[in-house]
């Protein structure tokens, strides 16, 4: 609070047209080019879809951090035959069909829960917790001197049926160990 | 106190309350500084870039701005601040907060032995500094005992800071008397950003040994948890004769932080610590009347104490928001003084729109202390328990004067404390926003210091002689019950730029002008028969009769080499000028101030990311010589190399002060702390989380 007071005593507030062009884009903006890519770089089940043209769903769960940014990138794009949608909910069972499944930092409280729900769902978790990834989620976003990163747990994204293509791989921090692998 | 968080969480809920308001510009005004990415894009949809067709590597090459990033928040804020990130924690081989502070430019750390230290913000440094104020997490970390911080017990896991916000020059309009010179905020992360185990362990030369072990967790679906125990020993620092200083100690912390959401609009966070810590307590100590004379003392200390904190904040739809904090602390030093206090803080503020374009914060304060002392022959206080009580209000207006480019900021203090009564503190604060992200301030603003229960009540016996055939004669400072409040009318101004993508600057200046500054004014000599034997006192008896200037201009920049290597240098120029007033018959004010911080100033930070996990940092530090006290300058160079060997385990080795065997880095006044040497040291480190 005495930071905000501080904050606000001090700061000058930033115009509501900022953001323009000429400056570095914002970190959803980039999260968002980032789910993009991973539709392009994950191979799904044929089970995850209903047919050869069904669109490939790019969800949000919880508060959508991503303004419009999320839209922009990704609604209407196609990938092969597919097209992409971007869907929006409060609760996990408002969802459907989705393969990709962006968990935000509203929903951290039932994480757990919501994880074990997809444990055998074809759907790519995204997370950005700082412990997602080692819950089972299958990619964790992180933020690495300003710059955007990201964690694949090979584990997980395995259990799920999720085909990861090797230059995600390539690039991603890979991580092993997965909580949500039942004993067999 | 919970909202300065909301940034780093970029909550999406105050998006939305946000984005409800729409073009009310009330709304704007409270959350674009706390604006999230998402609020930042939502108003800026227009613009929004499509980075679809930007390849992997590219995207993974594009810096962002993240609004909890302080680049962002630095370019729009009119006052000379510096952000210490987590990342800037972990990248600096520190182990405790002192030496985290050394990386700000126009902060003065120094090192006075194993367990003091001397820390201030634009010179008047000493053991005792009054004119910062520190707060952990919003809380005053602060002893009206001396108008200072005991920076021994100031402790928190280094890990769980999520930053520490400096800033050089006068608070006061928001937060009162002791931001004088600066105030340092540290914020710990909340709960829910540390769950999981961690165990931090290692050892070393000096750092003998330490440890941290914590977990953190949900306890239901809207409260997480944290929990944590930290012991650290460190051996005793050579004295200046290079004997054992005697100033080893050792300190065992546990504490909590719980967070929890309760509906969409309240936050409610818990926080609290108990320690206790045994330190060499090395001190120049005043033994009998009989041979008056102070000798060094070597024993050792007991220091214990805790608090208990609550914030609750309510968000209202429209973007207004309440916040409460309450808090409890509680002390005892068994140093020079036993004293025991007890300390109640309660702190409401509202922050609200008005109209489209002005934004306001007012506030109320109060604070409830409770001394319990008992002093020795060297030092004690009159009285011994002390009630005292403050009050505080506080208004603040910010008014965007041309939208997104100009904004003034007017605000005053009042408070009413136990001495002096009423005092006002208004400031006048713009910026200007230029092209990009450059911007322009400027500030002006009057400061108060309150003074200390040592300020009016000292009884301390610095030392004496036996003159031939007369009774024992016995130096003795004296608190002075008509302590006036020193007074600070600031001038500032800043400028601050990312000039590329690359490299960003920082630069501050500032003119300073003191009245009512402490000296010493001798007093007429009396006699006084007990304790025995008789003696004649000639007393010292604390006064306000300095005043001056100082003046300096404060440099930091970054500088992004290559992909994997960051350059920060940093430099700082002060001059200070004391003057007493013709009244005064003060020998040692002037220069005790004067050389209590250096000239020059300079440090290069250098961070670099090596392959297979592994992270070098290094930086060298430049003090100039503080020649009043005889300590010449020194260069400090600390490096640390970082191995990241699995995702959850990190090694790290640490060295610090490699560029001598020792170096001194202050002189303490009389009757207080001895100084000792700061001496080569290394340490290894674990970190394991799980």
């Amino acid at each position: 609070m005495l930071t905000a007071a501080l904050l606000a005593a001090l700061a000058a507030k930033a115009p509501a047209t900022d953001g323009g062009t000429d400056e570095a884009p914002t970190e959803y903006q980039v999260k968002a080019a980032f789910l993009f890519n991973f539709a392009r770089f994950v191979e799904w089940p044929p089970t995850a879809f209903e047919n050869a043209t069904s669109p490939i769903g790019v969800c949000v769960l919880g508060d959508d951090p991503f303004g419009d940014s999320l839209n922009r990138v990704v609604a209407g794009k196609m990938l092969g035959e597919r097209t992409l949608m971007v869907r929006r909910a409060k609760k996990l069972r408002e969802l459907g069909g989705c393969e990709i499944l962006f968990i935000s930092g509203s929903e951290r409280g039932h994480l757990p829960e919501i994880l074990e729900e997809l444990r055998t769902a074809p759907v790519l978790t995204v997370g950005e917790s700082e412990d997602f990834a080692t819950r089972g989620g299958e990619v964790q976003f992180t933020l690495e001197e300003s710059h955007v990163h990201f964690l694949i747990n090979v584990d997980a994204t395995e259990r799920a049926g999720l085909k990861v293509s090797s230059k995600l791989l390539s690039l991603a921090h890979v991580v092993h160990g997965d909580p949500l692998r039942k004993k067999s | 106190m919970i909202q300065e968080e909301n940034a780093a969480d970029a909550r999406p809920a105050v998006c939305q309350a946000a984005r409800k308001a729409r073009h009310a510009a009330l709304a704007f005004a409270l959350f674009s500084i706390f604006a999230s990415p998402a609020h930042s894009q939502q108003s800026a949809s227009a613009a929004s870039p499509d980075l679809s067709d930007k390849s992997l590597e590219d995207l993974m090459n594009t810096q962002v701005t993240s609004v909890s990033k302080k680049e962002q928040k630095l370019s729009q804020v009119a006052a000379a601040i510096f952000v210490i990130t987590q990342e800037d924690i972990r990248r600096s081989g520190a182990s405790n907060i002192p030496d985290l502070l050394r990386m700000v430019p126009g902060l003065d750390v120094a090192q006075i032995n194993s367990n003091v230290w001397a820390i201030s913000a634009r010179g008047f440094n000493g053991e005792f500094s009054n004119k910062l104020l520190v707060l952990l997490d919003g809380r005053p970390v602060y002893s009206p005992t001396i108008s200072g911080v005991f920076w021994d017990t100031l402790d928190v896991p280094l890990e769980d800071i999520a930053r520490i916000e400096v800033i050089r020059g006068p608070g006061g309009t928001s937060w009162g008397t002791n931001a004088v010179n600066g105030v340092i905020n540290i914020i710990t992360k909340k709960a829910g950003e540390t769950r999981g185990g961690e165990v931090v362990a290692g050892g070393g030369n000096i750092s003998q040994g330490f440890g941290t072990a914590q977990y953190g967790g949900g306890l239901a679906a809207h409260t997480d948890y944290r929990v944590f125990a930290k012991y650290f020993n460190q051996d005793h620092l050579p004295s200046l004769t290079g004997q054992s200083g005697q100033d080893g100690w050792h300190a065992l912390r546990a504490g909590f932080r719980s967070d929890s959401e309760l509906g969409s609009k309240d936050e409610l966070r818990f926080e609290g610590d108990l320690y206790t810590a045994r330190e060499g307590d090395v001190g120049a100590r005043f033994t009998s009347f009989a041979s008056p004379v102070v000798t060094d003392v070597f024993a050792e200390a007991n220091e214990s104490g805790g608090y208990l904190q609550s914030d609750w904040t309510h968000r209202y739809s429209s973007g207004a928001e309440t916040a409460l904090q309450v808090s409890y602390d509680q002390y005892d030093r068994h140093v020079a003084l036993r004293e025991a206090r007890q300390t109640f803080n309660l702190d409401f503020q509202n922050h609200l729109g008005w109209g489209a374009r002005q934004d306001i914060v007012w506030g109320v304060g109060y604070r409830f202390s409770a001394l319990e002392s008992s002093g020795g022959l060297t030092f004690s206080l009159n009285p011994g328990n002390l009630n005292t009580q403050l009050f505080s209000g506080f208004v603040q207006d910010e008014i965007s004067v041309i939208p997104g480019r100009v904004s003034l900021t007017f605000g005053t203090k009042l408070e009413h404390d136990y001495y002096n009564g009423f005092g006002v503190m208004p400031s006048a604060r713009g910026v200007w926003k230029l092209s990009g992200e450059q911007a322009v301030w400027a500030a002006m603003s009057r400061a108060l210091r309150t003074p200390s229960d040592k300020d009016t009540g000292a009884v301390n016996n610095v030392g004496g002689f036996v003159p031939p055939g007369g009774p024992p004669a016995v130096i003795r400072i004296e608190g002075n019950p008509e302590f006036l409040n020193e007074e600070l009318i600031a001038y500032e101004a800043g400028y601050r730029a990312g000039i590329s993508e690359h490299v960003s600057l920082d630069i501050a200046a500032y003119y300073n002008s003191y009245d009512r500054l402490l000296t010493v004014e001798p007093q007429a000599s009396f006699f006084e028969p007990a304790p025995a034997p008789p003696h004649v006192v000639l007393p010292l008896q604390y006064g306000n009769l300095m005043h001056g200037e100082t003046h300096g201009i404060e440099l930091s920049a970054s500088w992004k080499v290559a992909a994997h290597w960051t350059l920060s240098p940093g430099y700082a120029f002060e001059q200070v000028h004391m003057h007493l007033y013709p009244s005064s018959e003060d020998t040692q004010s002037v220069a005790g101030v004067e050389g209590s911080s250096p000239r020059n100033w300079a440090r290069l930070d250098s961070h670099v990311g090596l392959p297979r996990g592994f992270d070098w940092d290094a930086s060298a530090t430049f003090n100039d010589r503080l020649s009043p006290q005889g300590v010449p300058a020194y260069t400090r160079v600390d490096t640390q190399l970082s191995w990241h060997a699995r995702e959850n385990v990190t090694l790290r080795a640490v060295g610090q002060n490699l560029a001598n065997d020792h170096h001194l880095e202050f002189i303490n006044g009389p009757g207080i702390g001895i100084s000792g040497l700061v001496k080569r040291s290394g340490y290894g480190q674990i970190e394991w989380r799980f």
